[in-house]
């Protein structure tokens, strides 16, 4: 989340009140000079006569000219500087006025996009110390407690260097090192995609990922209409929006034993069923949450200029309620994963959840830590991945105000 | 092009009781007038504004624009507020071109609106910004491709709430003399919202001023004999400040009489006349 915070944004917001001043050298158009470059006194209302239309368009069309011709060139640079940062629209046209200033613009995105890199990289250091301070903390307890006073038994609080050979052992690379665990009821693999698919991570990681992408799809297409409809019409809301918020409520764990009543012990079908009702009522509640808290003056400027029923909704309330929405949507990515992992840990059907309930009855603390180190690091990977860039993109096409224009 | 408002009133009802906002307007306006309304605040200037507008209905009376009653928004009647209410998500040309994609004549015909677009802008002086996101503008900037999206559909009447209210003294002075060309190139009939008398003597060919709510209106002021530019140097505008002035003083004192704390004087009510 900090990288949101130092995105290159600046270097556009500055770029545009520098190239206003470039441009309108001379004092003959007034109107277009920024306002504290003008001394008070030219400011009078009588000004209007000190300036000619005539003089003053086409002053405004040599600019356009002059700029035009170094916008040509200053594209392909600009594009590649600014373009990683322009989203939405692919033609997003970069103006003459950005051209013209285009040197000084394009070494400041430069200097600011490495501030943000170097920012990005400090970010990530401070966090991998973090980490291995934890890992040394945890590596120093285990020491103290097991190895030391054998106050706690090794096989429940294992060591990192045990969680960590689990988990090397589990993707398959100890294929690579000579310390393969065989698998009981498997020949020893003759290559490493084999090994893989002995072991269990891999399988189960796509597993589960599977399943919460259907289930998440599933809420989503569904959520997302409700959610629509939630905001528009007011019957809606008092019924299925209440019932949503109310549903919401419900911890998703609840709808297991339903679902086991239902789809029986086995199978794909009750874990889908349980993760597609823990997301589905968040999506409802946050898309329609997003599209409520649109200003409603915004919705006044679209109908004020012709926008009404479809298309208000299409070409105002729907892009305005976007930050809303993509904050809804990662909300019912949570409560989706969530309750995957609650329902595979309870029905019989493989899947990470299935892994720590697996390794909590043979005893394998470590298999269960691992298991979760692995939940914890896709759960930030998908956050990282998919979330983070897409508010990021929002948020530098939005600047950094958010809704309010 | 003829705006008739007959008998309005309009009364909002509220938790505290109803509100008279505006109590019986008549008000016609003609083709290529500048129309400013002044009065005291909370007197109903934006609520006959919006009316005009389509966003609200008059409890009582009509508003007709060339004799259809007005039933809701619509761009004949384009509106601009405080804010500038640009759509963030799209670009200053995109925004300007907004309101186009409303015209049947120019649907799928990207090229043409962005060609208008481009056009209003530079009548904003702002042609080289069609590219820059809202958020890279000032608010000056701002204001201006409001404008030039409320031009840009060629609206019949183009309806200005407190345009340039959240803007420091300097871009507003620059935009009054933007606001005042475009007007006199193209005549365009405006209504302007404002409670500064200044601004008012400044832009308009007639100048409303309404009472404390609910809102009648006080006098009328025609200034179409008074020439543009309008100096503050020139005593003949100081005289007209003057004169809108002391017809607004008593009415600015009821509201504050009314909504300042006044030792030994009875609460007053929500919407009862002062
Ligand atoms: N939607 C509304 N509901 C209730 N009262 C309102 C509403 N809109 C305006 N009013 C009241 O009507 C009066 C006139 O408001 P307005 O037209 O905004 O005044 P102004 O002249 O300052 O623009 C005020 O007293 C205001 O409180
Ligand atoms: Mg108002």
């Amino acid at each position: 989340m900090e990288s949101i915070k130092s995105m290159p944004l600046r270097p556009q917001n500055n770029s545009v009140p520098n190239s206003l001043e470039a441009t309108t050298s001379p004092s003959t158009t007034p109107q277009v000079t920024a306002p504290q470059a003008i001394a008070p006194q030219a400011i009078a209302p009588h000004t209007i006569a000190d300036v000619p239309d005539s003089a003053d368009t086409s002053d405004a069309l040599k600019h356009d000219k002059s700029s035009r011709q170094s916008g040509a060139d200053a594209r392909s640079s600009e594009a590649s500087a600014v373009g990683a940062s322009a989203v939405g629209t692919a033609t997003r046209p970069i103006t003459a006025g950005q051209a013209n200033t285009e040197s000084g613009t394009t070494k400041k995105v430069i200097a600011e996009k490495a501030a943000a890199r170097r920012a990005f990289w400090s970010d990530v250091a401070i966090r991998a110390a973090f980490v291995a301070f934890l890992v040394l903390l945890w590596h120093t307890a285990h020491y103290v407690l097991v190895t030391r006073t054998q106050s706690w038994s090794g096989a429940l609080f294992p060591a990192p260097s045990q969680v960590g050979r689990w988990l090397w052992d589990g993707f398959g690379l100890s294929y690579f090192t000579g310390n393969y665990d065989k698998v009981p009821g498997h020949e020893l693999p003759q290559s490493f995609l084999e090994a893989i698919m002995q072991k269990d991570y891999v399988r189960s990681i796509g597993a589960s990922i599977y399943r919460l992408v259907w289930g998440y799809a599933i809420a989503v297409v569904i959520g997302f209409p409700l959610g629509l409809l939630v905001a528009r019409f007011s019957l809606a809301e008092k019924t299925i929006g209440w019932l949503s918020l109310s549903l919401q409520s419900l911890p998703s764990i609840c709808w297991i034993p339903l679902a086991l009543l239902w789809f029986g012990r086995f199978g794909a079908a009750p874990i889908l069923f349980v993760t597609v009702m823990g997301a589905l009522f968040a999506t409802v509640v946050s898309v329609a949450d997003g599209i409520r808290n649109v200003p409603p003056l915004l919705a006044r400027a679209g109908r004020t200029l012709g926008a009404d029923g479809v298309r208000l909704y299409s070409s105002v309330l729907l892009p305005a309620a976007l930050p809303g929405i993509v904050t809804g949507l990662k909300i019912g990515w949570s409560f989706a994963w969530r309750s995957l992992m609650a329902a595979e840990l309870i029905v019989n059907a493989g899947g990470l959840g299935f892994l720590l309930q697996r390794d909590r009855e043979f005893g394998d603390a470590e298999g269960v830590l691992a298991t979760i180190l692995v939940i914890i690091v896709i759960g930030l990977g998908v956050q990282a991945l998919v979330f983070a860039p897409t508010e990021r993109r929002l948020q530098n096409l939005w600047g950094l105000s958010g809704v309010r224009s | 092009m003829r705006i008739e408002v007959e008998g309005v009133r309009k009364v909002f009802k509220s938790r505290l009781g109803q509100v008279v906002a505006l109590g019986g307007v008549d008000l016609s306006i003609d083709q290529g007038e500048f129309v400013c309304f002044v009065g005291p605040s909370g007197c109903g200037k934006s609520t006959l504004c919006n009316m005009l507008a389509g966003f609200d209905t008059p409890s009582e009376g009509r508003i007709t624009l060339d004799g259809q009653t007005i039933k809701g928004p619509s761009i004949e009647r384009a509106m601009m507020f405080q804010e500038p209410a640009l759509f963030p998500w799209l670009n200053a040309r995109q925004n300007v071109a907004f309101g186009l994609n409303s015209l049947p004549e120019l649907k799928n015909k990207p090229d043409e609106k962005h060609a208008i677009a481009d056009r209003f802008l530079k009548m904003v002086h702002l042609a080289q910004f069609g590219g820059a996101q809202p958020h890279e503008l000032s608010g000056g900037m701002r204001q201006r491709v409001a404008l030039a999206r409320a031009l840009a559909v060629d609206p019949k009447v183009l309806l200005m709430d407190e345009p340039f209210a959240a803007l420091d003294a300097q871009t507003r002075d620059h935009l009054h003399i933007e606001l005042q060309t475009i007007w006199r190139e193209t005549r365009k009939t405006i209504v302007f919202v404002t409670h500064n008398v200044r601004e008012a003597v400044t832009l308009a060919t007639r100048i409303v001023v309404f009472t404390a709510r609910p809102g009648t209106i006080k006098a009328e002021f025609n200034l179409e004999e008074l020439e543009f530019p309008r100096s503050g140097a020139a005593s003949v505008v100081n005289e007209t400040i003057a004169r809108v002035q002391s017809a607004l003083r008593d009415e600015v004192a009821k509201v504050e009489a009314r909504e300042y704390d006044q030792p030994g004087a009875p609460t007053p009510v929500a919407g009862g006349r002062a």
